[in-house]
């Protein structure tokens, strides 16, 4: 009998220790991954705004942004909250012009990455900016935002 | 026999002068040949990921940067079987210019940049028709290659460097410490492109010091720099000198403002002082009537006759004459009329 009282209590112990450790290692970090695909179809001149809230226990953004187009010009700007351009890259095709085209016989492709790691980002409205003229082609954003809980 | 020693004495000296003036030909041409073609030289050893080929591009401006087009590049050689690499520098432009090698991933297009992490695949030199630029790399990355004998490249290096130093404090570090670190390196920056003595090589230490964000803080120090390297025409000044505010000139109007507004106060202080100084002669002219003959001055400023001030003040029509005749004299008039004016 007294076995069981000391197995039981034992148990309840483990169980409360591992909920316990559990609970306060899912709360230590967490992720927000974010993934955007852009496909720009017909030759396309926008100003698209892609932003990312940062919060007070961010501790990381990872961005990586990649890009491949077929005509026009493409600007893709990384903006922190101060209104700060922190990365940037432009890619420009040949073909600037789409409206004398003749898809089939033309294949150059320029494609651009960008990689950035921010670490204890500025608390605030993060902005990527993407400005198309004439674009085909496509952008990819993924971004993860590590935050401590 | 006399003959033949002047014959072998002539041959001796004919060619003793062929082979001085061979060598002295031979050695200009070699001399030339090594002063006007230029070349980039390096080695690269790259996994199979990456297509064995180098391109180069011209980089037009320093916005330029970061942005691919395949009209930007200017030339592409293989990579050997041993890792190198040459490009010929001869059809370059005289001038320095800004120039980006890059290579690129086997599934993608030759006109591909990445920016940042393990895969960046490029990096600037400064190059004209005679560079000789020979590019070491010791680690297989070629963002983070070295550049032997060019002084000019070897800043640009450094440069980058600092920028990378910059970078991975902000990834490392905490944000105050990251801040501090990169104003700390950007005043460096900004350091170097003041001593440097190649004019592209300093531009290139500014544009990486965000000199954008300083201009308004630091305006004589980027006025003085551009009046040192004026003589430079080049698109990349060109391009720096337009950032700069104009230096705020004294506008004309506003000099003729500020004299007419002192002129005006001084005009006003001059009248005020004439009139003050008319009116104390006034004052000082009243003060030496008597009490009767300041009421009876009052009553001629009213413009009463002697009789009405005689019956006014119930006095003799000649005392009242005499006190007018004393008014007159003490204030140096010689009318009624002037007294009312007075």
């Amino acid at each position: 009998m007294k076995n069981k009282t000391t197995f039981i209590k034992s148990l309840t112990l483990f169980i409360l220790l591992f909920t316990f450790t559990l609970s306060s290692y899912s709360q230590s970090s967490s992720n927000f991954e974010l993934h955007r695909e852009i496909s720009m179809t017909e030759p396309d001149s926008e100003i698209r705004n892609i932003n990312l809230s940062i919060e007070k226990n961010t501790s990381n953004i990872h961005l990586e942004i990649f890009s491949e187009i077929k005509y026009g010009s493409l600007t893709i700007k990384i903006l922190n909250p101060k209104n700060e351009i922190v990365g940037e890259f432009s890619i420009e095709s040949i073909h600037a012009n789409s409206k004398n085209k003749n898809s089939n016989n033309i294949k150059e492709i320029v494609s651009g990455k960008i990689q950035k790691v921010f670490n204890n980002p500025t608390i605030g409205k993060w902005l990527i900016e993407i400005d198309s003229d004439g674009v085909v082609g496509n952008v990819k954003l993924h971004s993860i935002i590590i935050s401590n809980n | 026999m006399i003959i033949l020693h002047y014959y072998k004495n002539i041959s001796f000296r004919l060619f003793f002068l062929l082979s001085f003036l061979s060598i002295t030909i031979n050695g200009y041409t070699q001399n030339d040949s090594t002063n006007t073609h230029g070349v980039i030289t390096g080695s690269i050893i790259l996994d199979s990921t990456w297509s064995p080929k180098v391109y180069l591009s011209y980089i037009p401006s320093f916005s330029k940067m970061h942005t691919m087009s395949k009209s930007m590049i200017i030339a592409e050689t293989n990579i050997g079987g041993s890792g190198h690499f040459k490009f010929d520098t001869d059809y370059l432009p005289k001038e320095d210019n800004l120039y980006r090698i890059h290579i690129s991933k086997k599934k993608s297009s030759p006109a591909s940049l990445i920016i940042g992490g393990n895969d960046e695949n490029h990096f600037f030199i400064i190059a004209n028709s005679k560079s000789t630029i020979k590019i070491i790399n010791k680690n297989n990355k070629i963002n983070s290659v070295l550049v032997d004998s060019d002084p000019q490249n070897k800043i640009i290096r450094n440069i980058d460097n600092i920028v990378k130093y910059i970078d991975s404090t902000n990834f490392n570090e905490s944000r105050v410490k990251s801040e501090f670190v990169a104003t700390a390196f950007n005043e460096q920056l900004r350091k170097i492109a003041d001593t440097c003595s190649h004019p592209l090589a300093s531009l290139y230490a500014l544009h990486k010091s965000k000199f954008e964000m300083d201009i308004s803080n630091n305006i004589d120090f980027y006025n003085t720099f551009s009046n040192k390297w004026k003589n430079e025409n080049t698109s990349y000044f060109k391009d720096f000198r337009a950032k700069i505010p104009p230096k705020r000139k004294i506008n004309n109007n506003l000099i003729t403002t500020l004299i007419l507004c002192i002129t005006s106060f001084l005009l006003g202080f001059l009248l005020n002082s004439f009139f003050k100084i008319k009116r104390n002669r006034k004052t000082r002219l009243l003060k030496t009537l008597s009490v009767q003959e300041r009421k009876i001055f009052k009553l001629i400023q009213q413009g009463e006759s002697n009789k009405e001030i005689s019956e006014e003040y119930n006095i003799g029509l000649s005392t009242v004459k005499t006190h007018v005749s004393s008014i007159y004299s003490k204030l140096k008039i010689k009318s009624r009329k002037e007294a009312m004016n007075l």
